[in-house]
């Protein structure tokens, strides 16, 4: 290093140290809880959807704490985006879906702007190398729990008026979390 | 430094210019032993950022062990308690440093103690753990909002979002530690996002376009550090890191090398994308020219020569035996790649000896100057 006085820092700078990486800490805690009050604002008040889970081939992919799912529905939409060949390979979406009695949501159709009727749903989807995925297609657990989870039938979503998703229980076939 | 020393020493004791008796004494003068006080030094250091690291983790393993005995909430608040600790371990550490500069200001600085000053600010100190701490803590609390609530985000995201986020604590510390782990956390999040978005541009990606832009974007942060380290402004002191300068070279040659392997062994006379490989080989062959040429002549270093040669040479051996297998000759083959090899290797060590005695003359040169001018300085200071 070259020898150069004016590099000893003095303590006003030190004290500019100081405040910048607290105004940093500051900006970063305020950025990420307000990401989480929103997610739990989606949580809170958000609508009640099922999915009806497809088993994943093999099932035993559970590692412990995580389980890899796969939506029966994935299945429509991906055939009636394949239809849609003009679209690109990897991007994001929405469709719509009806409800039934259970919440269980049935695919209508992709979404291109006409207004819904009162049972239909909008919902957020992303293509990733050629699969569907809607939020997360894994669910983390606890480890050992892996057992009570095999039972689960239906994927419980929380949905806003956006079609944003967060995938918060599983749902077995009587329609009790698990 | 220290050997070229000891080698200058031994040149004088050789010269008779030195008696034997002293050779020993002239030796602890050049280079002196380590103090028992920088032993203590070096060992506190090492165990602070072991801490620091045992710490993160152990945070990161009681998360996932406790999962549903701790409600959402719960979980954030431990993290985010932990990372305001950080932050205000940093400030602490910060304000003690600040009164032992206060103090200093009132004596007489000693250049030594002012070396060691810079050090304690931008490299390791506590510090500056503090604000590593703070930075692993928060990709742990990244981690876990995008677990608790999943979804599904692309998880190249998160790596970039906490290399983003990171960016102010790594400037504010100018610190190898955490400038490295923004420059790996910006390379995982590159593959993240090649990996699920190849496919996106209008073109798709092929794998060996991804190795060229692996290779670009090393390089070109390999320059932003080293030209921020020539600048002469204050700011230069805040990316003095040697260790993420010579990683990312690393990086990125070994992704020019392989992409130049890739090519070669790729080439086709009857291929119609020719022309695209002439680019590459081209962007492969300027690459290293330049800076063959730039650690040659204009700031000379051995370290990037070193990979330079050793990356030509690569590209040597596999244009001759994807040529030479071809022929039905095996035997023969093996035998004149094996002559070259020879030939490379030592052809690269004995440049490199002499570019070494070269930089070391010059270093001498440049430091005899310096401390000239330094004199020059303390006198005028001193009148």
């Amino acid at each position: 290093m070259t020898s150069n006085n004016n590099t000893l820092l003095n303590s006003r700078q030190l004290s500019k140290r100081s405040l910048w990486a607290i105004i940093a800490a500051l900006v970063i805690l305020a950025l990420i809880n307000y990401k989480i009050f929103t997610q739990e604002q989606l949580l809170a008040n958000g609508e009640v959807i099922l999915f009806e889970l497809a088993p994943v081939d093999p099932r035993s992919l559970m590692q412990g704490d995580y389980m890899a799912l796969n939506y029966d529905i994935a299945r429509v939409v991906s055939q009636s985006v394949n239809q849609h060949s003009s679209t690109q390979n990897n991007h994001d979406g929405l469709f719509i879906v009806t409800l039934d009695k259970h919440r269980v949501a049935q695919f209508d159709g992709l979404y291109n702007g006409d207004a819904l009727t009162p049972t239909q749903r909008l919902i957020q989807y992303r293509v990733r190398d050629g699969s569907i995925k809607l939020a997360s297609n894994a669910f983390f657990f606890q480890e050992g729990r892996a057992a009570d989870f095999e039972q689960s039938k239906y994927g419980e979503f929380r949905v806003n008026q956006a079609g944003q998703l967060l995938l918060s229980n599983m749902i077995d076939k009587d329609f009790k979390r698990i | 430094m220290m050997t070229q020393k000891r080698s200058t020493i031994w040149q004088w004791f050789i010269d008779g210019k030195i008696e034997p008796v002293n050779v020993k004494a002239a030796m602890i003068v050049a280079y002196p032993h380590p103090t028992a006080n920088k032993w203590q030094l070096l060992i506190a250091n090492i165990l602070l950022y072991l801490g620091v690291l045992l710490l993160g983790a152990g945070v990161i393993f009681f998360m996932a062990f406790n999962w549903d005995a701790l409600s959402h909430l719960n979980k954030f608040a431990i993290v985010e308690t932990l990372f305001a600790l950080f932050i205000g371990g940093f400030y602490l550490a910060n304000r003690a440093r600040k009164k032992s500069s206060l103090q200093a200001d009132g004596q007489h600085v000693l250049h030594d103690q002012h070396n060691q000053h810079i050090q304690q600010t931008y490299g390791c100190s506590l510090a500056n753990a503090m604000l590593l701490g703070a930075s692993i803590m928060l990709g742990a609390l990244l981690a876990l909002v995008g677990q608790t609530y999943q979804t599904g985000a692309d998880p190249w995201q998160l790596f970039a979002i906490w290399a983003v986020l990171i960016l102010p604590f790594a400037y504010i510390a100018g610190f190898d530690l955490l400038w490295l782990l923004v420059v790996v956390l910006l390379n995982v999040s590159l593959g993240l996002y090649l990996q699920s978005f190849a496919s996106v541009f209008s073109f798709l990606l092929e794998d060996i376009q991804q190795i060229a832009i692996f290779g670009l974007v090393n390089l070109v942060i390999h320059l932003t550090f080293s030209l921020a380290k020539r600048c002469k402004w204050r700011v230069q002191l805040h990316f003095n890191c040697p260790m993420v300068e010579a990683s990312s070279l690393l990086a990125s040659v070994s992704g020019f090398t392989w992409l130049i392997i890739w090519v070669i062994f790729d080439f086709n006379y009857h291929y119609d994308s020719n022309e695209y490989v002439a680019y590459y080989a081209l962007v492969y062959l300027v690459t290293m020219v330049s800076l063959f040429v730039w650690y040659r002549y204009r700031s000379p270093a051995l370290y990037p020569l070193t990979l330079v040669l050793t990356s030509v040479s690569a590209a040597i051996i596999s244009l001759l035996s994807s040529e030479l297998f071809e022929t039905s000759d095996t035997i023969a083959a093996f035998f004149i790649m094996g002559i070259v090899v020879v030939g490379l290797t030592s052809g690269c060590l004995y440049w490199l000896k002499k570019w070494h005695q070269q930089f070391d003359e010059m270093t001498m040169l440049t430091d005899n100057n310096a401390s000239n001018s330094d004199v020059k300085k303390e006198g005028t200071a001193h009148e």
